[in-house]
């Protein structure tokens, strides 16, 4: 039985235009222009009790007014949504009760008081019995690991500390659904993994119903089972973790500082002109990592060496420790792909194997790129 | 029963809401203590100087020389209780501007309700502990009295409040209103503070109606002097209106909210 | 601020004439910026605007109320004059920008390198930037104030004389009031807020310096007090001037300015040697 179900959802934005200018204000009070904008066009999807959902697209793809409208905050210009059995923009207050949303950039403690004291009013706005909430407080506080900063006030938390506290916040009155907007944004490793193992904690004990938003391809690919990818207002892919993972998810670029020239690493081949990878080691390790495929020079200048490695054809391990081997390595970085070139990706492939029509090339250029944490 | 429970459930939330804001307010014990006494202060120097006015010119048609004190507490406590429990109302241009309004949306409580009595602002107790002290020690009133100006105050507030609501809704429509609010809140406040002798024709239909001074401290100042019901009626009357209308606009602008073609709000 | 910096890093040597016409051209580069600026805000001027409307007209009120009861002649003031009065009042009032907050960010946030470093150039730096908006403030205001009053009573019965010696009154006026509030400012070093002072001061000034009120008008308690302050200097000075110029009182509120302004300079100076003694013992 779906939770959460959405049928040919659409919204169409209707935004006066207006020139630069005095001239341009004036004409437009005069005589306004609209402008339509179609933030989301007919969306379907359906989410069942307990599952994690990763809702993931670039800026301006309409996630946020998807969420909105799935939260009552915005109505549709048509098409229909049902969350926990209530329509979202008809009975907001109502549908208020059994769900939370927390965003990783605006906080709900106030800033001033410790979170105990912002814990008691979202008691009394919630309306919970007094020793449910302190039972439930409580238990929150023990798997938050919570209990010594109760009662700082919240402007001195680290951000991680109060992320936490965000996040027990917004699960006190014990809430069916969840929506949780860049929840690790701006956290140190540890913070985020703590987080991400909290999700799944609660997801798997209480069975709690997560709709994740993100930026970080870690927090997709460790919290959430499926995955919806969301461009241009329409859902581009609604598919497993796993799959986006092995599909687009694979691919890591790896930039190496290393205390050698980087050309040392390089052989070019003689046919081709390609460069490709090709370290002196002994014995058949060399042969693997110089005839191994999915290896990617991107640059190779100075002390700088860049690949990119598409580990489901070559795995990472053995190819930086060879590097390591041959010579001193003073800084590494491995990164995954930024969302909006997964994206790309897949808008690609798509069009490759005729799935999906690619945008016209200005729009695409419109969509700022987000560096990944 | 169910009206009774919501009713008590409402008013725990603005009591709940109220000690959040003053336990933020105490974080900062000096500062707070700095801002009431300023505007206590403040207050007073001008309720001195206007005495001083009226001493050597004196108001004929049945003013008398403690009017003035009246006035200026009346008004003050009215404006300090409302902004001491609906401080965030000012803002509300602003809030709905930034998309500030989500956060409000978002919780299972009257939208309106919520935002209003979201923060408080300290230097409002200053207003309230003038007014009080200032009626008490200048006029010594009875028992009656004291309830009566207790009542009007209240009926103040719920005034300025609802103006507030009703020029701050104005930003669902007009986009960026924040300089108008101030100026009108402003305009109200000063209305409020003079004697209604000096109106006359048109601007007293103006500050019965649009700009509602005159109930704010002229009908109060009458039922102090001799009480009336039917000024007590009139004052509850026009507090109920004024109120609905607030909460009218409100909704309208919200409607126009949701719908996201807000002026001004990018996505 | 990015001018000061390239002041300081220019190397070549100058004269001074030409270093002290540079610094004039600077100085007046940012007061026409700062008037740019301002007059784009229109919307918020005409709000703005609102509130003196509405007070001339209350207190107008009150004033035609009170001749009317008390004789048509009040300490040499008549109904006409007394509005005129009010409104170049309101004119410099309503005027001030939010200099103190503007400053007071800029100060905690560090900027306080430019301070210690070239005082003169931050100051100036500042008092350019207020100039350019109380000046286009003060003229927005006066064609307002001076709609107001006309329609309430009638066209100004003042000389010549009064209106050639208002502008150097108000100009004093206006310096007075800078100094006086960047000295308040400067006690940011001391205190987590100079809010409360600066609006006690602005309060002080509004009642004890004759905003809505001359202060011969004042009873008499009130009236020693006011005329001994200098709060008169400021609203009071330039008013009663333009209104009803008198040689003699003329001579003696511009040497009170003269006197407020060096005692105000003054002050500010102290603080200032207090302040940066503060940030050297304590390292900001």
């Amino acid at each position: 039985m779906p939770i959460i179900e959405v049928e040919g959802l659409y919204k169409t934005f209707r935004t006066r235009e207006r020139a630069a200018g005095f001239a341009g204000s004036l004409s437009a009070f005069i005589k306004p222009q609209y402008r339509a904008r179609q933030a989301v066009k007919s969306t379907s999807f359906t989410l069942e009790a307990g599952e994690v959902l990763a809702f993931i697209g670039p800026n301006g793809a309409g996630k946020s007014t998807t969420i909105k409208m799935l939260t009552g905050i915005l109505y549709p210009s048509g098409g229909r949504a049902s969350v926990l059995g209530f329509v979202p923009w008809e009975q907001r207050r109502k549908l208020a009760y059994h769900i939370a949303s927390v965003y990783g950039q605006k906080s709900q403690l106030w800033y001033h008081l410790p979170p105990q004291d912002t814990f008691n009013l979202l008691a009394r706005i919630y309306e919970l019995d007094e020793s449910e909430y302190r039972k439930r407080r409580d238990f929150l506080v023990e798997v938050f690991e919570i209990a010594e900063h109760m009662r700082t006030p919240a402007r001195k938390l680290s951000l991680g500390e109060r992320m936490r506290c965000e996040l027990a916040a917004a699960l006190l009155h014990k809430p069916s659904v969840v929506f949780l907007d860049e929840p690790t944004i701006g956290l140190d490793v540890i913070a985020k993994q703590r987080i991400r193992d909290l999700i799944g904690q609660l997801n798997a004990e209480e069975g709690l119903t997560v709709f994740l938003t993100s930026h970080d391809a870690g927090d997709i690919e460790q919290v959430c089972k499926r995955a919806i990818v969301i461009n241009h207002g329409e859902v581009v892919l609604d598919a497993p973790v796993a799959r986006l993972k092995h599909d687009y998810l694979r691919v890591k670029t790896v930039d190496l500082l290393l205390e050698g020239q980087a050309t040392e690493l390089i052989a070019s081949d003689s046919e081709s002109g390609q460069q490709r990878l090709s370290i002196q080691l002994p014995g058949s390790l060399h042969e693997e990592i110089t005839s191994a495929e999915g290896i990617k020079i991107l640059k190779a200048n100075g002390h700088g060496l860049k690949l990119e490695i598409d580990t489901a054809l070559s795995p990472l391990e053995p190819v930086i420790a060879a590097i390591m081997q041959h010579g001193h390595v003073i800084d590494m970085t491995i990164s995954d792909p930024p969302m909006e070139e997964i994206i790309a990706t897949m808008y690609r492939q798509a069009a490759r194997t005729g799935n999906v029509a690619l945008p016209d090339e200005e729009e695409r250029v419109e969509t700022p790129l987000e560096a990944t944490s | 029963m169910t009206l009774v429970r919501s009713c008590g459930s409402t008013l725990r939330f603005i009591g709940a809401y109220f000690v959040a804001n003053l336990q933020a307010a105490m974080e900062y014990r000096v500062a707070f203590g700095v801002q009431i006494l300023v505007m206590l202060g403040n207050d007073c120097l001008w309720l001195l100087f206007w005495w001083s006015y009226f001493q050597r010119f004196p108001l004929v048609n049945g003013w008398q020389q403690t009017d003035i004190v009246v006035i200026w507490a009346v008004s003050a406590l009215a404006f300090g209780l409302g902004m001491a429990v609906c401080g965030n109302v000012p803002k509300m241009a602003q809030i709905v501007m930034t998309g500030g309004l989500d956060a409000y949306l978002g919780m299972p409580r009257n939208a309106l309700l919520h935002l209003c009595i979201a923060a408080t602002d300290p230097s409002a107790w200053g207003d309230v502990l003038f007014a009080i002290g200032a009626y008490l020690l200048l006029l010594h009133p009875g028992v009656l009295n004291l309830l009566i100006f207790l009542g009007s105050a209240v009926a103040g507030a719920l005034i300025f409040i609802s103006f507030m609501v009703i020029v701050g809704s104005l930003a669902f429509f007009l986009g960026n209103t924040d300089g108008l609010v101030q100026q009108l809140l402003n305009a109200l406040i000063t209305f409020s503070s003079y004697p209604m002798n000096l109106f006359t024709g048109g601007v007293r239909i103006l500050l019965f109606t649009v700009l509602p001074a005159g109930f704010i401290s002229f009908v109060p100042l009458q039922m102090l002097h001799h009480f009336t019901w039917p000024l007590l009626g009139a004052l509850f009357g026009f507090t109920l209106l004024i109120l609905l209308c607030a909460v009218g606009i409100f909704h309208l602008g919200l409607k126009r909210y949701e719908s996201g073609n807000l002026l001004g709000m990018q996505n | 601020m990015d001018i000061l910096l390239k002041e300081r890093t220019q190397a070549r040597p100058r004269g001074p004439k030409t270093r002290f016409r540079l610094a004039c051209s600077k100085y007046l580069a940012i007061l026409r910026v700062s008037a740019a600026n301002n007059l784009a805000y229109i919307l918020e001027v005409i709000f703005r605007a609102l509130f003196l409307i509405v007070l001339i007209f209350v207190i107008g009120q009150l004033w035609k109320t009170t001749f009317a009861q008390h004789g048509s002649l009040l300490a040499g003031f008549t109904p006409n004059t007394m509005v005129w009065y009010l409104a170049a009042a309101e004119i410099i009032a309503t005027s001030l920008p939010a200099l103190t907050r503007t400053i007071d960010q800029e100060v905690r946030s560090g900027e306080l390198a430019y301070l210690l470093g070239r005082p003169c150039s931050y100051v100036l730096y500042n008092y350019s930037r207020y100039l350019g908006e109380r000046l286009v403030r003060l003229a927005l205001n006066a064609v307002v104030a001076a709609c107001v009053a006309l329609i309430f009573v009638g066209p100004p019965q003042i000389g010549l004389v009064g209106v050639l010696a208002w502008p150097v009154m108000v100009f004093l006026a206006i310096t007075i009031e800078f100094v006086c509030y960047f000295a308040i400012v400067l006690l940011a070093f001391w205190t987590e807020n100079t809010q409360p002072f600066a609006f006690t001061f602005s309060r002080l000034e509004l009642v004890l310096g004759g905003v809505l009120i001359p202060i011969e008008v004042f009873p008499q308690p009130l009236r020693g007090v006011a005329q001994i302050l200098p709060f008169s200097t400021m609203l009071y000075g330039p008013s009663r001037i333009l209104v009803r110029f008198n040689v003699g009182l003329f001579g003696q509120l511009l040497l009170q300015q003269v006197i407020t302004l060096m005692v105000a300079g003054l002050i500010l100076l102290v603080l200032y040697t207090l302040a940066t003694r503060r940030v050297s013992i304590n390292g900001g």
